[in-house]
């Protein structure tokens, strides 16, 4: 088990290196001033000029050769050090450590969530595939795939105002009771929630179905076995392998936040951080925020690897057995 | 007859509705609000669109900053009097007096011996010179404050006298004076271990001498202010100020209609004209409308062939009826200019009308111009070249979104092509600034109604400075150098109104309108009063419920 771990964990190293790789260079080749956030369609006059910017870039190291370049950020992030940020000059792990939990606070109920309603509509609409309840339940979950989640979030927000259901912020100034934390959740967790169900759901129902059609399936109602009993007990931890796929999948969009839900609501996550430090072309907040994406996603694989095992009793550590 | 009847009553509703409070269809604040004992206490909550980078005077030109400590958290020396509009003089601040030697090199202010920092610790002169020193260390960004003091030779304070500070400069220089006396100044002893500003306490917390001290900041949340209690002049009657954030415009005026601001700053233009009233808040809140110095201009590159011959550039102008443009694209709210300055200043020259709209003079300036249909294609040419060129513009622009389409089309009638190309702002901002554009759009924006047109417009500014048209005139530049040495507002602003007149028929812009700050403030607020330089809440109070 352990020497897997480390297998794992070592066959990581060369595919961080290529993210990160790709991503300085990229970072690297966009046009445009870093510092030009403070914008709004029009200049200070009296402010820097072209040349006095020229002379940031080269103290922000922005002239140095690529290689060198990405060889000098790589030996900073082994030693822990993600750099300042050239907007306001605290170091990005403080902003990363600042933002990360207000994301994680709005995906992981967001994703509980949407698996908890998810399974229940794949299973309802994979009892009777083409019933009026199949199709209703398609429908809604399509219907809600289809809206578009800065309306929602518009919409909610009028509809909330005057609920007394908060719209912006984590906590109303001065309290510190979990139920107000919980209050200012509510309407973002919907927003975040409402359009994966189609994918969680479509995806749980297409899986049962292919299960449902299997011999042990067959067997297990040829002995007698009550439908429900059928569908609980044989199917259904049969089928959720695939949602461990998804699982990993979804894992690495836990960590980059969502710019519009975060916008609207006035939620500083990772979402806004790294929008901001694309228009802003702060390059050491986003090579810190694209290295944490890429963390995030090897750390999924990993666990769907490790959920794999636990689940699949056909996975076992030393290959396939007979 | 019902459609008469109809109208009629509209025009009733409309008449009544107007007389009835003039002041708030025009954003102007009632004599009421001036009325009244002022009331200590309470807290003023003010609606931000944008978190600053920083509460950092010397590292950041972020505006809501200078909004946020100018006058209140942070003092200068002088400071320029809002309640004297348009011409804004300055006036004693944390200096009681000053002189300026007869050569106008020797600038001598004399400092209060009352004033304490937030933290307790005396302000002498030596305050005055650590500012100026960290602003001239290269390795802090102080850029866009270091422009004003390369001629500065030397800073003291006088022999024995910690409370008088002496300025020496090499040329005369009207800004230079400006400049230092309303330059916010920073505590001496933690400038010291400030190093480059970035990473010290201060680029986030900052200590001052003004009647507001910094509370707290909660990232993407809240900035806070607390009243000084130990202020050296008159107290200030809030308790707090609260600057939250609310970046969405929509999530914003909805917490407006519940009532959670007590100042909303830039509403949009149409949640200003209309959905304020729509809203039912003409009671509970007032309409806020100043110009503050700023214009948007479209810039002609002279040194792409199409656009060097000022008939051109004329015609360019002819060809956009501005007066429509501004009715329906801006709702009637910005007001027109043709003056580089700010235009209620007497640096701006009134007597030049925006050119109207006339596509046959612009149609006869460029036939003039030699740009005429020669081969037949509908598409006008010279020298081989047609007219087809290219305009660069911001993507986020929603002005510029609905004024290229119509630019397009009126000058397509003129037998020239336009183009329409968007980028994000960075990198707008870089290809503006290597002239790498036919034909753009931006806004320029000051804080103070004291300009100098140098960077902007004088020929030595076409490489490293904001001159990015190539605007080239011998005549232009020697009244630039001309008014740097003139200290006297007056004689000044006389030789800006003859660039004024240079840069109207040369036609290097074509100056289109200034914006208005379109603000609203609860009615329960008093004593506040708009002004270019933002509000002075030091003396605003709260009228009980």
């Amino acid at each position: 088990m352990r020497t897997l771990l480390l297998q794992r964990l070592l066959g990581t190293i060369p595919t961080f290196l290529g993210i990160t790789f790709i991503a300085f260079a990229l970072v690297r080749a966009a046009p445009g001033h870093a510092l030009a956030l403070e914008g709004d369609g029009g200049l200070r006059q009296g402010a820097a000029t072209a040349a006095e910017r020229r002379e940031y870039r080269r103290l922000m190291g922005l002239d140095d050769p690529f290689l060198p370049g990405y060889a000098r950020w790589l030996t900073h992030v082994v030693r822990g050090d993600l750099g300042d940020s050239f907007r306001d000059g605290r170091p990005v792990r403080v902003l990363l450590a600042e933002a990360l939990p207000v994301t994680l606070l709005l995906s992981l109920p967001a994703l509980l969530l949407g698996y908890l309603l998810a399974i229940p509509i794949g299973l309802i609409s994979a009892a009777r595939p083409g019933g009026l309840l199949d199709r209703f339940l398609s429908s809604a979950v399509f219907l809600l795939y289809s809206l578009p989640v800065q309306w929602v979030a518009l919409l909610l927000v009028v509809a909330a105002s005057g609920s007394g259901l908060p719209i912006q912020g984590l906590r109303t100034e001065g309290v510190s009771a979990a139920s107000d934390l919980f209050a200012h959740l509510v309407l973002p967790i919907a927003c975040l929630t409402y359009g994966s169900l189609a994918v969680l759901s479509r995806h749980l129902r297409s899986s049962m179905l292919e299960v449902m059609g299997q011999d042990y399936v067959r067997t297990a109602r040829a002995k007698g076995l009550s439908e429900t009993a059928v569908v609980l007990r044989h199917a259904l931890p049969n089928s959720l392998l695939s949602m461990i796929t998804l699982f990993g999948l979804t894992f690495p969009a836990l960590a980059s936040g969502a710019v519009i839900v975060e916008r609207v609501f006035g939620l500083p996550g990772m979402g806004k951080l790294t929008f901001d430090a694309v228009l802003g072309r702060d390059m050491p907040v986003l090579m810190g925020a694209i290295t944490l994406a890429g963390l995030m996603t090897m750390l999924g694989l990993l666990v769907s690897d490790l959920l794999y095992l636990a689940a699949d009793p056909r996975v076992s550590l030393r290959g396939r057995r007979t | 007859m019902f459609l008469c009847l109809q109208i009629a009553t509209a025009a009733l509703l409309a008449g009544t509705t107007a007389e009835a409070d003039p002041d708030w269809q025009e954003g102007r604040l009632p004599a009421a609000v001036y009325a009244g004992v002022p009331r200590i206490g309470g807290t003023l909550v003010v609606r931000l669109d944008q978190e600053p980078p920083s509460l950092d005077k010397l590292t950041d030109s972020a505006l809501a900053i200078d909004w946020m400590l100018e006058r209140k958290v942070l003092e200068s020396m002088a400071e320029p009097d809002a309640s004297k509009h348009p011409e804004y003089p300055l006036k004693p601040a944390l200096a009681t007096s000053w002189t300026i030697s007869p050569d106008q090199l020797t600038f001598t202010f004399r400092l209060r011996r009352d004033v304490v920092w937030h933290d307790g610790k005396p302000f002498s002169g030596k305050d005055v010179l650590a500012t100026v020193r960290k602003i001239l260390d290269p390795s802090v960004r102080a850029m866009h404050l270091r422009n004003n003091f390369v001629d500065l030779e030397d800073i003291s304070t006088a022999p024995g006298d910690d409370f008088t500070v002496v300025a020496r400069y090499r040329k005369p220089y009207f800004l230079a004076f400006r400049a230092l006396a309303t330059l916010s100044i920073y505590p001496a002893h933690l400038l010291e271990t400030a190093g480059d500003m970035l990473h010290s306490a201060i680029h986030r917390a900052p200590v001052g001498t003004g009647p507001f001290r910094f509370d707290a900041w909660k990232t993407g949340e809240r900035i806070t202010f607390v009243r000084n209690d130990r202020y050296w002049g008159r107290r200030a009657y809030l308790d707090r100020i609260v600057y939250r954030i609310v970046a969405d415009p929509a999530v914003g005026f909805q917490l407006l209609k519940q009532g959670e601001f007590d100042l909303y700053l830039q509403l949009q233009p149409q949640q200003w004209v209309r959905d304020l009233d729509a809203a039912g808040l003409r009671k509970a809140v007032r309409r806020i409308k100043f110009y503050s110095p700023n214009y948007n201009w479209i810039g002609w590159n002279e040194q792409r062939p199409w656009f060097s011959d000022p008939r051109v550039r004329q015609a360019m102008n002819h060809a956009i009826d501005t007066e429509a443009v501004r009715k329906s694209f801006l709702l009637g709210l910005d007001r027109p200019t043709t003056c580089h300055f700010y235009l209620d200043s007497s640096a701006c020259d009134r007597s030049l009308a925006p050119r109207s709209y006339d596509p046959a003079r612009a149609a006869q300036l460029l036939d003039e111009a030699g740009w005429r249909d020669h081969d037949g294609d509908g598409v006008r040419d010279k020298d081989g070249v047609p007219f087809r060129f290219t305009f660069l513009m911001n993507a986020d622009s929603v002005f510029l979104d609905k004024l290229t389409p119509y630019l397009q089309q009126e000058l397509h009638k003129l037998g020239v092509e336009m183009e329409i190309r968007k980028v994000d702002w960075a990198h707008f901002v870089q290809l503006v600034e290597e002239h790498q554009f036919d034909a753009t759009s931006l806004r320029w924006g000051n804080t103070d109604v004291v300009q100098d047109p140098y960077e902007i417009w004088h020929s030595s500014q076409i490489k490293d400075g904001s001159n990015y048209v190539l605007f080239k005139d011998p005549r232009a530049d020697q009244l630039i150098e001309q008014a740097r040495a003139v200290l006297d507002d007056a004689r000044r602003n006389e030789l800006y109104r003859k660039l004024g007149r240079l840069l109207y028929d040369e036609a290097p812009y074509t100056f289109l309108y200034s914006r208005p700050s379109l603000d609203a403030v609860s009615s329960r607020v008093r004593g506040i009063r708009p002004s270019v330089v933002w509000y002075d809440l030091q003396d605003v109070w709260l009228a009980p419920p």
